[in-house]
C-alpha cells in the first residue's frame, strides 16, 4: 500500500469544481511534484493533504491512517509556503524552534536539533537574524528548516521557489534535492515551471482541471506525453495536427490524430548536406524564420509549407551562421513523433 | 544647502511654536501667581499643582476617569481584536458589515447617543441610567471606530490567515497561534488604537456630563467645575492631563516597539539566551 494516497478528492468553491475526483498515490521517501497550469487545483490539492481546505468528497489516507478530517495540526503533514510564512517577530532560531516548542521539548533537545537543521540548511550564524533581515533565499531556507525539523509524515511545498531569482532558485532546487535524499523525507512539490519539475522530482504529476493528466517519471512525462495538453505545458514539444503532419510529409498516416515532435529530435542541415532522409526518417524542406538563443541551446523557427516547426539545436559557431530565410532541411526521425491522445 | 536646510528647520520650529503656543501658555497660567497686564507672569508658583493634588476630589475623579477609560478601552480592544481575528480566519465576506457597523458611532451626534442612552437605560430590566456602566457601555461604542481601524490596519500588514496556518501545521492550536504568533505582530499598531482611544475617552465631555454629570465626577466634570472657581486651578488640571497622556503615549509607544522587536523576554525580566548553542 502506498504511503500517502488521495482517492478521488473532490473540492469546490462557490460551486466551481476545483479538484475533480483527483486519485494519486506517493510512495514513502519520494519526491513528486505536482505540475500544471495556474487554477489547475495543484495547490488546493496541497492545501486539502494539509487540512487548510476541507474536502467535499474523497479520502486522504497517510502511512494508513485516514487524514481526511483531522485538524491540521494532527495530521503529520509540514507546509512550505509561497510567501514563507515565516513569523515575524521571531528570529531565526525561534522560527526554526517553534515546531519543537509546540511538542513541548525543552531547552537542551531544542537547541540540539534546532543547530542540526539549521547546519543543514546552511545558515549557521544568522540564528539571531529576524526574517526581515534576511534576503529571500535564506527566508526560504528557514522555511524549509522550520517545516521539517518536525519531521513530518509528509512535507508539501507550494511553489517554493517562486519569488527568487533564477540563479538563487536553480541552486536551491538542487539543495532540496540533496536534502530529500539525505533524510529521506517524502515531499509533495508544486509548481507551474517544467524545467524545475523535471529537475528535482522522483516523479511527476501533470495536473489538468483538477485531475491526473499523466503521472511518471520525469524521463517518461518529457518523451512519451500522453496527450496533447502535457505536451504543450511539459516542454516545447512541436504540436501538429495528423492532416498538417501528412502534408509534410506526404504521406497519409495520421488522418484524425494529433502528434507531438520534440524540437532536440529534428537533426536540421543545410539544403544538400549530410545525407538523405531514409526509411527511418522523414526529410521535409524549410525556411528559416526565426532564431532564439537559449544558452546552450539555439531555437531555429522553420516554415515549411503552411507548418512552422521549432528545431533545438546545441549552440555551437557553425549553427550560428543559419541566418533568417536560410533554406534548410529538416530530418525527423519516424520512431520520436509522438501520436497522442485527444 | 545648508541655507535651505536652516530655512526648513526655522519653518518647523515656527510651525511647533504655533502649535505649543497654547499649552505653553496654559502652562505658564498654571504656574503664575497674578497674569493680567503683562507679557509675562508677575510671579511663578507650584501652589496651584499643590493645591489641585492634595483635592482628595480631584485624586478621586482622576481614578474615576482612569478606572471607566481603561475598562472601556480593555473591554473593546478585547472584543475587537478577537472579533478581527474570527472574521478574518473564517467570515472574511463579513468584514464589510462589520466595518458599517463600527463606524455608526461616526454618524451619531453626541447628544443624541446620549439622550437616546438615558431614554432606553432608565427603566425597564437594565436600569443603569446615572451609573459608571452606562458611561463604560457609551465610552465602548464612542471607541469603536478607532480601535477597529487601527486593529484591521495592523492585521493587514502580517498574512494573518497564511501565519496562522503554518502555525497550526507547526502543531501549535487555534489559541496558541494566536497569543504566539498573531498578538505579538499586532500588538503595536493595537497599542496605538488603544492609546488614541484612551486619550479620545479622557477628553470626552458631552456624553459624561449628560450621562452621569456630578454621580460619577470624573476629570472632566471637575475641571468644568474648577473653572469657574480659578483659572489658574483648571490650567494646572490641563497641563497635568496632557503630562498624564503624554506619559501614557510614551510607554505605549516603548512597549510597542519591544513587542516588534519580538523582546517578550526582556518584559518578563530575563533575557533570551542561545541554550548551549555556538
Amino acid at each position: 500500500m502506498s504511503y500517502l494516497i488521495i482517492d478521488k478528492v473532490t473540492k469546490k468553491f462557490d460551486g466551481t469544481v476545483v479538484l475533480n475526483e483527483i486519485s494519486l498515490a506517493v510512495e514513502r521517501g519520494e519526491l513528486v511534484t505536482l505540475l500544471g497550469p495556474s487554477g489547475c487545483g495543484k495547490s488546493t490539492l496541497l492545501r486539502c493533504i494539509a487540512g487548510l481546505n476541507e474536502v467535499d468528497g474523497g479520502r486522504i489516507l497517510l502511512n494508513d491512517r485516514d487524514i481526511t478530517y483531522l485538524a491540521p495540526r494532527k495530521r503529520g503533514v509540514g507546509m512550505v509556503f509561497q510567501s514563507y510564512a515565516l513569523f515575524p517577530n521571531m528570529t531565526v532560531y525561534e522560527n526554526v524552534a517553534f515546531g519543537l516548542k509546540m511538542q513541548g521539548l525543552k531547552g537542551d533537545r531544542i537547541a540540539a536539533r534546532v543547530r542540526e537543521m539549521i547546519d543543514l540548511v546552511g545558515l549557521a550564524g544568522k540564528e539571531e537574524s529576524y526574517p526581515r533581515e534576511l534576503s529571500g533565499g535564506q527566508q526560504q531556507r528557514v522555511a524549509l528548516a522550520r517545516s521539517m525539523i518536525v519531521e513530518p509524515d509528509v512535507l508539501l511545498l507550494d511553489e517554493p521557489f517562486n519569488a527568487l531569482d533564477a540563479k538563487i532558485r536553480k541552486m536551491l532546487q538542487m539543495e532540496l534535492k540533496n536534502i530529500q535524499k539525505k533524510s529521506g523525507m517524502t515531499m509533495i512539490f508544486v509548481t507551474h515551471d517544467q524545467e524545475e519539475a523535471l529537475t528535482i522530482s522522483d516523479r511527476i504529476f501533470v495536473i489538468n482541471e483538477g485531475r491526473v493528466a499523466q503521472s511518471g517519471k520525469p524521463l517518461e512525462i518529457y518523451s512519451q506525453p500522453a496527450s496533447e495538453f502535457v505536451a504543450r505545458f511539459i516542454g516545447n514539444f512541436n504540436v501538429l495536427k495528423g492532416e498538417e503532419f501528412e502534408r509534410l510529409v506526404g504521406e497519409p498516416l495520421f488522418s484524425g490524430k494529433s502528434l507531438a515532435i520534440r524540437p532536440e529530435i529534428i537533426k536540421l542541415s543545410l539544403n544538400g548536406e549530410n545525407g538523405k532522409g531514409h526509411n527511418g526518417s522523414w526529410r521535409i524542406k524549410g525556411k528559416v524564420v526565426g532564431v532564439f538563443l537559449k544558452g546552450n541551446i539555439l531555437r531555429y523557427r522553420v516554415r515549411s509549407k503552411d507548418s512552422i516547426l521549432d528545431v533545438d539545436v546545441l549552440n555551437n559557431s557553425m549553427d550560428c551562421s543559419l541566418n533568417y530565410d536560410t533554406s534548410v532541411d529538416l530530418v525527423i526521425p519516424k520512431d520520436e513523433v509522438k501520436v497522442l491522445n485527444l | 544647502m545648508k541655507e535651505k536646510k536652516a530655512l526648513h528647520r526655522f519653518a518647523i520650529a515656527l510651525m511647533f511654536l504655533y502649535l505649543f503656543m497654547p499649552l505653553i501658555a496654559t502652562f505658564l497660567y498654571s504656574i503664575a501667581t497674578d497674569w493680567h497686564d503683562t507679557v509675562l507672569p508677575k510671579g511663578l508658583t507650584l501652589s496651584w499643582y499643590v493645591k489641585l493634588f492634595q483635592d482628595v476630589r480631584f485624586v478621586a475623579a482622576l481614578g474615576r476617569t482612569l478606572f471607566a477609560c481603561s475598562v472601556a478601552v480593555g473591554l473593546n480592544i478585547a472584543v475587537i481584536v478577537v472579533s478581527l481575528f474570527i472574521v478574518s480566519l473564517y467570515l472574511p465576506k463579513l468584514e464589510r458589515f462589520l466595518q458599517a457597523f463600527v463606524m455608526l458611532p461616526y454618524a451619531i451626534p453626541g447628544v443624541i447617543g446620549a439622550v437616546g442612552l438615558i431614554k432606553v437605560y432608565s427603566s425597564g430590566p437594565l436600569a443603569i441610567s446615572g451609573t459608571v456602566w452606562l458611561l463604560i457601555g457609551a465610552y465602548f461604542v464612542v471607541i469603536l471606530p478607532y480601535t477597529y481601524q487601527g486593529t484591521r490596519n495592523s492585521m493587514r500588514t502580517v498574512d494573518l490567515p497564511q501565519l496562522v496556518s503554518a502555525a497550526e501545521l507547526l502543531g501549535a492550536s487555534k489559541p496558541k497561534a494566536f497569543f504566539k504568533v498573531v498578538l505579538p505582530n499586532i500588538l503595536p499598531g493595537v497599542m496605538v488604537a488603544a492609546l488614541l482611544s484612551f486619550s479620545v475617552l479622557f477628553g470626552e465631555f458631552v456624553l459624561t456630563n449628560l450621562l452621569v454629570g456630578g454621580y460619577y465626577e470624573t476629570v472632566q466634570i471637575y475641571l468644568m467645575r474648577r473653572m469657574r472657581e480659578s483659572g489658574h486651578l483648571s490650567s494646572a488640571v490641563v497641563i497635568s492631563y496632557y503630562l498624564f497622556v503624554f506619559c501614557l503615549s510614551w510607554i505605549a509607544l516603548k512597549l510597542g516597539q519591544n513587542f516588534k522587536n519580538g523582546n517578550f523576554d526582556n518584559l518578563r525580566g530575563k533575557k533570551y539566551e542561545l541554550p548551549h548553542y555556538r
